[in-house]
């Protein structure tokens, strides 16, 4: 690693560090309703929402109601983006005149940015038209996560509730995280991006002269437009020369802003945040970096806050950062490490004054190794998917630890509220297992923890490798499984593999190599997002409504504490263990055993 | 294949009530 890689790395954590207590203490204020500013002044609106749509907001709700509106809410969602889709080219600000996406892409699509995935199989500035983009996917931005919140907040208040049949209200929770914490942050962050360069606007797509004659390469057509194919069924290719360029416009900033805030992903651009429209310059990059964990990391602040010792979220932090540092070090150390076949070939890959070294391959030389791995390791352990770079070209080790990242459940920060939870349930579990080796009933909190809530956390836990590991089975039996894969061998497993484990994770992002826009793909990863995202959030709800029940055990000299070290030392080895027992088998046919080929021969 | 489709997410959608019936059954407290 090097100085500039090293002094990046502690400039973006300094930066975490600095906003988890206050952004922390805010969300925990906002979600309890207490009479701060924001809330005074959004008062008004907040009740204008509660009227229009007919909520009684002093009315809790049981965890069962809550679970319910959510589902029903999410699942409007859906409907309404699948059906934006489908009719774009009838409806309003469509310049382009792009034509209806369809069917399978759009349920794809629908599902995607409903469950905070955001996997894209489709190229943004060419499909979908500013109104689909805009009331479609932006507003999925804002209100899935959105979701992510409430449903930590709600387990929050199982822990901190006790005798309680309730886990609050979910519009109210909704519309406080949606009106005072995702829309305030992401103006601002709209704004700052502007500044750096990233489009807002309506404009039609500009059609520019370049300086500079291009010459390229691309698949032959016949009149009727279909590719020209050889004798062996290969494309036939033919030279092109151009001076004309299409530059896309469009509401960029405002959907950018979101698409980091809310750890969601989906980018205005096919390129994503390596386009320069997206993220144009350093500043902008580690901003964009900063947006993604902020939210997930204050949570843990909120977390202690609510439970009445904040000691209690500091140690959850503790144990994402520890696992943050470890997972960053191993991408950007293999990636500046450099590519051996191009060593023995006499290509320098050394850092120096004139180069960053390392494997540029796929990575913006604006960014280069350091904030292209940091990026990489930022939207994998949130649940983002946003991507700098392309993860299908680094190497086997640096591009094992995105892949890891999610595996791992996504709970390294994780995605916004999504992450807090999930890190919980790995508490419980990790609880249970000390409770089993003391030969105690183990106790979080508080709260004993029995037999219901072990259930529910194996089926929160077990859920996403079930999905994984029998959709990339399902995939790389089938032929068109097989055939949206660009590579042969073990790096062609890693990009179906990728795919199932980003789509039940709700990441997003993926290895380039796999194209997922047919409808094999479309449909089996719409049904990994959806299940990969609900059924855990059932489970959790389930987990906090029971708690909230349970009346609370005073703490004994037998209590274990969930503060210190010792603790969290537990919780990193229960996620881990976790992680890498489920996936060993996985991860040694694709970036292991891709790692041991090109550095043993 | 509107249709086809439309059903897959009312399907989800149906299936994902059935298992907080399922769950509740199991001994959740409401």
């Amino acid at each position: 690693m090097t100085s500039a890689s090293l002094a990046l790395d502690a400039v973006f954590l300094l930066g975490v560090l600095l906003c988890v207590k206050p952004l922390g203490l805010y969300i925990a204020h906002v979600m309890e309703g207490r009479p701060i500013w924001p809330l005074r002044v959004g008062g008004s609106t907040e009740r204008r929402i509660y009227r229009i749509c007919g909520i009684d907001p002093a009315k809790e709700m049981g965890w069962k109601q809550y679970t319910i509106a959510l589902l029903i809410f999410n699942g409007i969602g859906a409907f309404a983006v699948y059906a934006l889709q489908r009719l774009q080219l009838w409806l309003p600000l469509n310049p382009q005149h792009f034509s209806n996406v369809s069917p399978d892409s759009s349920f794809n699509t629908a599902v995607s940015f409903v469950t905070n995935t955001n996997w894209q199989g489709y190229s943004g500035e060419s499909t979908m038209s500013y109104l689909t983009q805009m009331a479609g996917l932006a507003v999925q931005n804002f209100l899935s996560s959105a979701t992510g919140i409430v449903v930590a907040i709600a387990l929050i208040r199982g822990f901190a509730r006790h005798d309680a049949k309730s886990v609050g209200n979910f519009w109210v929770d909704m519309t406080r995280s949606t009106l005072y914490i995702l829309l305030p942050l992401s103006f601002v962050l709209a704004l700052v991006l502007v500044s750096q360069g990233v489009v807002q606007n309506f404009s039609a797509y500009k059609d520019v002269t370049t300086i500079e004659r291009v010459t390229y390469r691309q698949p032959k057509v016949d009149a009727a437009g279909n590719a020209v194919k050889n004798a062996l069924g290969n494309p036939v290719m033919e030279n092109s020369t151009t001076q004309a360029q299409t530059l896309p416009m469009g509401p960029v900033a405002s959907q950018e802003a979101i698409k980091e805030l809310g750890t969601n992903g989906g980018g205005f651009m096919n390129a994503n945040s390596a386009h320069p429209y997206e993220n144009p310059t350093e500043l902008s990059n580690l901003l964009e970096m900063l947006a993604l964990v902020v939210i997930p990391a204050a949570l843990t602040y909120t977390f202690g806050r609510m439970v009445g010792d904040t000691r209690q979220g500091w140690a959850i932090f503790a144990a994402m950062v520890i696992l943050f540092v470890s997972l960053l070090s191993i991408a950007t150390f293999n990636e500046q490490r450099g590519n051996p076949r191009l060593a023995t070939l006499g290509v320098d890959q050394a850092a120096s004054a004139q180069q960053p070294g390392g494997n540029m391959e796929g990575k913006e030389a604006r960014f280069g190794i350091a904030a292209s791995a940091l990026f990489a390791t930022v939207t994998t352990s949130t649940s983002c998917g946003a991507v700098n770079s392309m993860h299908d070209s680094f190497t086997p080790l640096g591009g094992f630890v995105p892949l890891f990242n999610m595996m791992l459940g996504e709970v390294v920060f994780g995605g916004v509220g999504a992450g807090l939870y999930s890190m919980l349930i790995f508490a419980i579990l990790g609880v249970f297992i000390a409770g089993l080796m003391i030969g105690r009933t183990p106790e979080y909190l508080g709260k004993k923890i029995e037999s219901f809530e072990m259930k529910m956390s194996s089926i929160a836990i077990l859920v996403m490798p079930f999905l994984v590991l029998v959709g990339t089975a399902v995939a790389v039996s089938m032929s068109a499984g097989q055939a949206g894969v660009a590579n042969s061998g073990a790096h062609g497993f890693s990009e179906i593999l990728y795919g199932f484990t980003s789509a039940a994770n709700n990441n997003g992002s993926a290895l380039a190599g796999l194209s997922a826009d047919t409808p094999f793909y479309n449909t089996a990863l719409g049904l990994v997002m959806w299940l990969g995202r609900y059924w855990p959030i059932v489970a959790v709800l389930a987990i906090a409504g029971s708690l909230a029940a349970k009346k609370r055990v005073p703490v004994t000299a037998g209590t274990m504490p969930t503060h210190g070290m010792t603790f969290v030392v537990l919780l990193i080895g229960t996620v881990l263990l976790v992680g890498a027992l489920t996936f060993v088998p996985a991860l040694a046919l694709g970036p292991i055993v891709e790692h041991l080929i090109l550095w043993g021969t | 294949m509107d249709a086809i489709y439309l059903l897959i997410l009312g399907g989800l959608y149906v299936a994902t009530h059935l298992v907080v019936i399922a769950v509740r059954r199991l001994g959740g407290t409401e």
